[in-house]
């Protein structure tokens, strides 16, 4: 950590105007909070109930807020921030540890799912991923914040500064590529 | 994509018609909207399940469902992010009550502060009977039983109807007040006090009756908090620099209450809070031709220091009636404190003014400067108006 990342507003405008030093800053920073709110999700998972990150981020966040240099209106980068923090851990995690179980992932379509287990779908997202961000970076922040830090529609359209209905057309985008290209995946 | 979740939200024989009317000649966006509709329906829910925490989003309970052998439940009448809220018949009472219950994994929103919630009795403020904790398939969950409320939030009506008329605001305020000074003296702070946890309810004879909901529901302070980050706009700002909530803050939270209320908008709209300016515009520069007394007690309530907003909730209504007071003709007062000092004319002009339950709460006052509030109060108060917060009265010197 140190004092060079204090300033968490500072860096989340650098993060947001492409800096990538700024995002590995703000991870180390943030990273203690988010591994806490992972790691929830994780053990709750065993103990069979589960928690709402989006709840949990946002507690990271208000407390941040307290205790760092931080402005109320940087909210949104903060959860676009976190949502992208939240999915690399989890693949992480669960690329080191693959006898983690993510819950069964009602609402694929067959054609899609295929054989493969819920790990293995998040990964293949996680991957492709890095590809829709070349064509399109709000995209993938959509699918972060939908898929990974399970935002309701309004609240990831506030944290885009998006309108409720230009959101809404961006995630069907985002899901039909990325149904597109999993079929296509599955057919091979 | 408005049209497309309006047409999902169709059966498919509507839809087409409703599709033809919506893009009447555009093609293109017929078409548009028609192929997004047909991949909408192959992909299903695709994605739409957060990879984690896929379970959280049940609700605790069934309808029809019997809780306890006691708690038959109607239907949800409202939902959140970490709770829902039903209709309920509770058997044993033969009685119609809500029920909010945690969804599973939020059980700590019912914290151990909420106790003291249920000590507070009054008619602004909703009643909640007791705490339970039962058994379902997703684990333990808590629930509370309460009073059942119908009516919209104040937040809605706002919404729909925009500010309101002084008259109105005034009766609104006067109850509002009367309900939180209560459960702060009671010893309960709110600690999420906002327009949409006011319920505009109504009483027998069909007089409006405020209701503040969700007492003591935000106290816990490490609770996964959607009340201290869902809400911004009712904050004061010491609590965004970590401070506990407190009496002061939802003072604050009222102040913001009562500028939506009377100019139908919110005190810092489209400005962020990292940038609190220290003042708001005042209510009356918003409203042109709006009553000046509103503003002193409305920006006094917004002060930046916890230690200038009002004490007490029901000096706001006191300071709103003195300076409606200074207004009237001087005569009118005069005559008011000279009768109001005899004690036999004192009590005829009671019975003259106000009704049976109000003279209870009104009688302890002696002595000339609460008699003259009390003459002030009975001038205008209609009987209805006044029957509705006795506690108010109770309280107002």
């Amino acid at each position: 950590m140190g004092n060079g990342a204090g300033d968490v507003t500072q860096l989340l405008q650098q993060w947001r105007a492409g800096d990538l030093q700024a995002e590995g800053a703000l991870f180390e920073l943030l990273l203690p909070d988010l591994r806490k709110i992972a790691g929830c999700c994780f053990r709750s998972e065993r103990s069979g109930h589960t928690l709402q990150p989006t709840a949990l981020v946002n507690e990271a966040f208000v407390r941040l807020v307290h205790a760092k240099n931080i402005e109320w209106r940087d909210r949104g980068h903060f959860f676009a921030l976190a949502a992208r923090i939240m999915r690399r851990f989890l693949i992480d995690h669960a690329r080191a540890q693959p006898s983690v179980q993510f819950l069964p992932m009602d609402g694929f379509p067959e054609r899609v799912l295929g054989r493969r287990t819920p790990l293995e779908i998040a990964i293949t997202v996680d991957d492709l991923l890095n590809e829709l961000e070349k064509e399109s970076p709000q995209r993938r922040s959509v699918v972060e914040l939908k898929f990974f830090l399970g935002m309701t529609d309004e609240e990831a359209a506030d944290a885009l500064n998006l309108k409720l209905h230009t959101f809404q057309r961006e995630w069907h985008r985002a899901r039909l590529w990325l149904y597109m290209r999993l079929s296509v995946d599955h057919a091979n | 994509m408005k049209i497309v979740s309006q047409a999902r939200r169709r059966s498919p024989t509507e839809r087409e018609p409703f599709l033809r009317s919506e893009c009447e000649t555009d093609s293109n966006l017929y078409q548009e909207i028609a192929e997004t509709l047909e991949w909408e329906a192959r992909m299903g829910s695709f994605l739409q399940q957060p990879l984690v925490a896929l379970t959280v989003v049940g609700r605790p309970f069934r309808l029809g469902e019997v809780i306890d052998g006691r708690f038959e439940i109607v239907r949800t009448v409202g939902e959140g992010g970490m709770g829902v809220v039903y209709e309920a018949i509770d058997r044993k009472r033969n009685l119609r009550i809500a029920i909010k219950s945690a969804k599973p994994g939020f059980q700590r929103l019912l914290s151990p502060e909420l106790e003291g919630a249920l000590k507070v009795r009054h008619p602004n403020v909703c009643l909640v009977n007791q705490i339970h904790t039962t058994k379902t398939d997703a684990g333990e969950v808590d629930f509370l039983s309460m009073e059942f409320l119908e009516g919209e939030t104040l937040s809605a009506h706002l919404e729909r109807k925009g500010k309101l008329e002084p008259a109105a605001a005034l009766e609104i305020v006067r109850q509002l007040c009367a309900g939180l000074s209560e459960a702060h003296h009671s010893g309960v702070v709110h600690g999420d006090l906002k327009s949409a946890n006011i319920i505009l309810s109504q009483n027998d004879d069909g007089s409006l009756r405020p209701v503040i909901t969700d007492f003591g529901l935000a106290s816990g302070a490490n609770q996964p908090s959607g009340a201290l980050g869902g809400t911004p706009d009712y904050m004061a700002p010491e609590l965004l620099r970590g401070q506990k909530t407190s009496k002061a803050s939802d003072v604050y939270a009222l102040g913001v209450i009562l500028y939506e209320i009377v100019t139908g908008r919110l005190p810092f709209e489209n400005q962020s809070l990292g940038s609190h300016p220290t003042r708001p515009p005042a209510p009356s520069d918003v409203v042109k031709g709006l009553d000046p007394r509103w503003d002193a007690v409305i920006l006094d309530c917004l002060s930046e220091s916890p230690a200038a907003r009002p004490t007490d909730a029901a000096q706001i209504i006191t300071r709103l009636e003195k300076r409606t007071l200074r207004k009237m003709p001087l005569i009118v007062v005069a005559l008011v404190a000279i009768a109001t000092s005899i004690t036999p004319i004192r009590e005829r002009l009671i019975d003259l003014f106000i009704p049976a339950n109000m003279r209870l709460a009104i009688l302890p006052f002696q002595g000339p400067t609460e008699a003259t509030v009390i003459g002030a109060g009975a001038w205008r108060m209609s009987p209805t108006a006044s029957a509705t917060c006795p506690a108010l009265a109770g309280r107002s010197s």
